[in-house]
């Protein structure tokens, strides 16, 4: 049997080019897929603001608490947000500007998911505190939560 | 590259079984029964990925990674054994059905996540079952014979335990039974299954279930302290382990150093160093090589064949297709938003990559070698049916995903 150790052995080079040429090819459509991928994440971000869609669209409101520095920043009494997703901040893409010289670009998120409220703190500076304790994750609203940040607060309240 | 070609994959394979087979053929005095076999297990395949496509049934990538590791799986076997390769081949074609209806059932019941209860007792009733009629090979007592055709159970288990485990992660079951909790019920079914498989020796598959239990607890479990629990259990476990039981000793003390009895309790791993060793880059060809001193060749130590004949290369595209097989899982799993599907998409992404890593990290002496098989790879009828179906759950949740928003037809 000659013969057939040289087939063999020639074929040996054959069959790992071929399954080289086929592992290839897979990973060319995971390169694919994973560029897909960056391409989805990049729309979000010139956006500006993380959308999170919703179904049935949520509304709340945030209650201004009176202070002498929210009638200097002349805000509003309340503000109606919606559960899309809602960024307060000093930045000019923010959906609530607030013009305290404390505050971070984007200070903070509210959005709310499967009928529940979520607030998050958007890495800011001097930091976001709910009820009194600084926010380190994602933590749930419910009506009457106090979100205190810089010299300001708000008071949360679920729209039914 | 703007243009997708699905296809040439799909060629590489089909080139390699025609090659192959021819090769085999030759090797085998050109008996034409060859070349039926060969075109049976090509038609198959083609068979297998027509229906997924035109049934939309989600991800192709699955099925074309697997057909790839099948493919070079049944050719190392028909080289190792015609006998054995065509044995195979009646499993993989039997391990396609599974697929299909794994598929279906996963994709169509919805309670799948409300029957926990279920899945903790038909667990619990293949260890019994096993236990009672079981019989022992290679020094596990983990098979089961029903009419001349073995059968391990262990393999399906695994599968049910995950789906067991997913029922609690998903949240879709709160409320405690007979005054337990749901926590305290899955801690208990985890090492009571432990428990039964350490009565079984069959150590592979603990480890495979105990990492699958830590890794969901890990991502899933809020109280770290639990997991800290675990940890410390598996510590405990593993000594107590070492201690008592001389299997373990020997399997340990062969891992640190195998060239200490190479003719006794280190034969099976240092022959399979000297087979990976002696194949070189491109290995010897198929039929070349010298097999016939590793024992366990077409189970356990099938990566050494392929090492040995299609050479260092061929074991490498073969960690690379599981590698690639695994990433596909994890993708879908990211992808799911239906919570149970997550879990379970985990479990068997997790339970397919563990299970690669544990043999052929214990064939190269990476990690203790332990007795399980390589999924899709190695033989033996069970091992391939289950990961079939294991692949049919997870092919369904990536068609869950795809068919979204898709008006059903014909429901």
């Amino acid at each position: 049997m000659q013969g057939y150790e040289l087939v063999s052995s020639i074929l040996s080079y054959v069959f790992t080019t071929i399954i080289y040429i086929f592992i290839f090819a897979v990973v060319g459509l995971v390169y694919l897929d994973i560029k897909k991928m960056n391409t989805k994440e990049n729309e979000t971000k010139d956006g500006g603001k993380k959308t999170i869609p919703v179904e049935d669209e949520d509304f709340a409101i945030l209650r201004t608490v009176k202070s002498r520095m929210a009638v200097a920043l002349k805000m509003n009494a309340a503000y109606r947000i919606s559960g899309k997703g809602v960024v307060v901040g000093r930045g000019k893409k923010c959906d609530i500007i607030v013009n305290d010289m404390y505050l971070s670009a984007a200070q903070f998120q509210i959005w709310s998911e499967d009928g529940k409220w979520y607030i998050r703190d958007m890495d800011s500076k001097n930091g976001t505190y709910l009820n009194g304790s600084r926010l380190k994750k994602i933590k749930q609203l419910k009506t009457g939560c106090e979100i205190a940040f810089g010299e300001l607060k708000f008071l949360f309240e679920e729209e039914d | 590259m703007s243009r997708v070609n699905y296809r040439i994959p799909l060629y590489m394979v089909i080139l390699m079984n025609i090659l192959g087979f021819l090769l085999i053929f030759f090797s085998n005095d050109f008996q034409v029964n060859v070349l039926y076999v060969g075109l049976g297990f090509m038609a198959l395949f083609i068979l297998v990925y027509t229906v997924l496509i035109l049934c939309r049934m989600g991800d192709k990538f699955l099925i074309m990674i697997v057909s790839m590791l099948t493919t070079i799986s049944i050719l190392m076997l028909c080289r190792i054994d015609l006998e054995i390769g065509v044995k195979q081949i009646v499993w993989i074609a039997l391990g396609c059905i599974v697929f299909f209806i794994a598929y279906v059932f996963y994709y169509k019941l919805r309670f799948l996540d409300k029957i926990w209860l279920l899945y903790a007792l038909v667990g619990t009733g293949l260890f019994v079952m096993t236990l009672v009629l079981g019989k022992e090979i290679n020094g596990s007592k983990n098979w089961i014979e029903i009419g001349g055709m073995s059968f391990q159970p262990s393999e399906f288990t695994k599968i049910i335990y995950i789906l067991f485990l997913a029922c609690y992660y998903s949240k879709s079951w709160e409320s405690s039974f007979l005054k337990m909790s749901p926590t305290l019920i899955t801690g208990l079914v985890s090492y009571a299954y432990i428990g039964f498989l350490a009565l079984q020796r069959d150590w592979g598959t603990i480890l495979v279930m105990f990492m699958i239990y830590m890794f969901l607890m890990y991502v899933y479990e809020s109280k770290r302290r639990l997991l800290g629990f675990n940890i410390l259990m598996v510590i405990v476990v593993g000594v107590l382990g070492y201690l008592t039981m001389n299997h373990i000793r020997v399997r340990v003390n062969v891992w640190l150093d195998p060239w200490a009895d190479p003719s006794n309790t280190g034969y099976q791993i240092t022959q399979g160093l000297y087979g990976i060793a002696s194949g070189g880059y491109f290995g010897t060809g198929l039929g070349n090589g010298s097999l016939q001193n590793i024992p366990e060749i077409q189970n356990d130590f099938i990566f050494s064949a392929i090492c040995v004949e299609m050479g260092v290369f061929g074991g490498a595209a073969v960690i690379l297709l599981f590698f690639l097989l695994s990433y596909r899982c994890f993708k879908i799993t990211i992808n799911t938003t239906n919570a149970f599907n997550k879990v379970v998409g985990l479990g068997i992404s997790v339970m397919f990559s563990l299970q690669t890593f544990i043999i052929i990290g214990g064939v190269i002496n990476l990690i203790p070698l332990t007795g399980i098989t390589v999924p899709f790879v190695s033989s033996g009828g069970s091992s391939v049916v289950a990961s079939f179906a294991a692949l049919g759950i997870m092919q369904a949740i990536s068609a869950v995903e795809e068919r979204k928003g898709e008006d059903y037809e014909g429901e």
